[in-house]
């Protein structure tokens, strides 16, 4: 059975009333719908409570899920406005996800001995080149590489404009490649 | 002598970086690295904690199924079905007339002469109380559809 096809079949059930028919989907998607709100919020117990909260609005909505789109699209729609309408909510700095233009991180040119690195060190070096990142470019390349979406599902889910995905995909790209250079080549 | 004053200036090398991205986005390379790609899915995702599915459940569960029970009957057929009942009650009282000189076909004219027999047959209470649940469904249908149109039209 195909992923949507398996997912339509746990959507039907839910809508007919069987509850732990959902604890289903939260098993399999909560990974990435923890993932998106930890990139937009940045801190972990944030992200937790409103990853939780965006599976809550999910259910209290599925009946309004028609299936134009994959249900993982619309789940992390749902997720993306929860997560920023936090962020919005609860801002003490003056920073916006949108100032990822700014550049305000250090990229640490030195390149490591990658015989000396381990797959754990690795694994480590990607998930901080990635961190480094803005906020918006961060969650693109997440959506984009790891989830393995297209820009339509990503213009969907964050509503930016194709081109402007695009653009900042490539950017990412840019910046990952030389703080990453090192692993790429290797 | 505010044209002397210049306007800013980007970084030198602005109009680089734009015609880089333009020509980046026309041969679609924001989709295409698949070293970078490789690398990148190497990385496992954020992992919430043991307790997440549990914790999200219980919230869930709290507010309870989502089907709603919707009864096989709509309001819609209840309100044609008790308009018919009070149509044919009245018509059958109203129309009792002496046969040669009734207007209605006499088709028509014998099922409400069998109607009227029957309703005759039954007992009066029984006939007054399926008038009066009928008028009562009635009016519960136009008044309840009163107040769903005053709140929407008052959201």
């Amino acid at each position: 059975m195909r992923p949507i096809e398996e997912d339509q079949d746990w959507l039907e059930r839910i809508k007919m009333g069987d509850v732990a028919a959902y604890a289903f989907l939260v098993d399999k998607y909560k990974f990435m719908v923890y993932t998106i709100a930890l990139k937009i919020l940045r801190i972990r117990e944030d992200a937790e409570d409103v990853a939780q909260e965006c599976f809550l609005k999910a259910y209290q909505q599925i009946r309004q899920f028609q299936g134009k789109s994959k249900f993982s699209t619309w789940l992390y729609t749902i997720t993306y406005r929860t997560a920023v309408s936090h962020l919005k909510e609860n801002r003490i700095e003056t920073s916006t996800i949108t100032d990822e233009i700014k550049e305000n991180y250090t990229t640490n040119y030195a390149t490591p001995q990658h015989e000396e690195l381990q797959s754990k060190q690795k694994v480590k070096h990607i998930k901080d080149a990635i961190e480094k990142l803005p906020p918006v470019e961060a969650l693109l390349v997440t959506l984009f590489y790891t989830n393995d979406g297209t820009v339509k599902e990503i213009h969907e889910i964050t509503g930016l404009s194709v081109t402007n995905i695009k653009i900042k995909l490539f950017r990412a790209r840019r910046r990952l490649e030389r703080t990453l250079s090192f692993l790429i080549e290797s | 002598m505010m044209q002397l004053v210049q306007p800013d200036r980007p970084a030198p090398d602005f109009a680089q970086l734009v015609m880089n991205e333009i020509f980046a986005d026309a041969r679609g390379q924001a989709a295409t690295s698949p070293e970078l790609k490789r690398l990148i899915q190497k990385a496992p995702i954020e992992t919430p904690s043991a307790a997440f599915t549990y914790n999200a459940m219980k919230k869930i569960k709290l507010v309870g199924s989502t089907a709603r029970n919707e009864p096989i009957i709509s309001r819609k057929a209840w309100f044609i079905a008790a308009s018919m009942v009070i149509l044919s009650v009245l018509l059958v009282i109203l129309t009792k007339a002496p046969e040669n000189t009734s207007p209605i076909p006499p088709v028509l004219n014998n099922v409400l002469y069998h109607l009227y027999k029957f309703i005759e047959e039954v007992p009066s209470v029984c006939v007054l109380t399926l008038v009066c649940a009928s008028t009562l469904l009635l009016v519960d249908y136009l008044l309840s559809e009163r107040f769903v149109r005053a709140r929407r039209a008052s959201q």
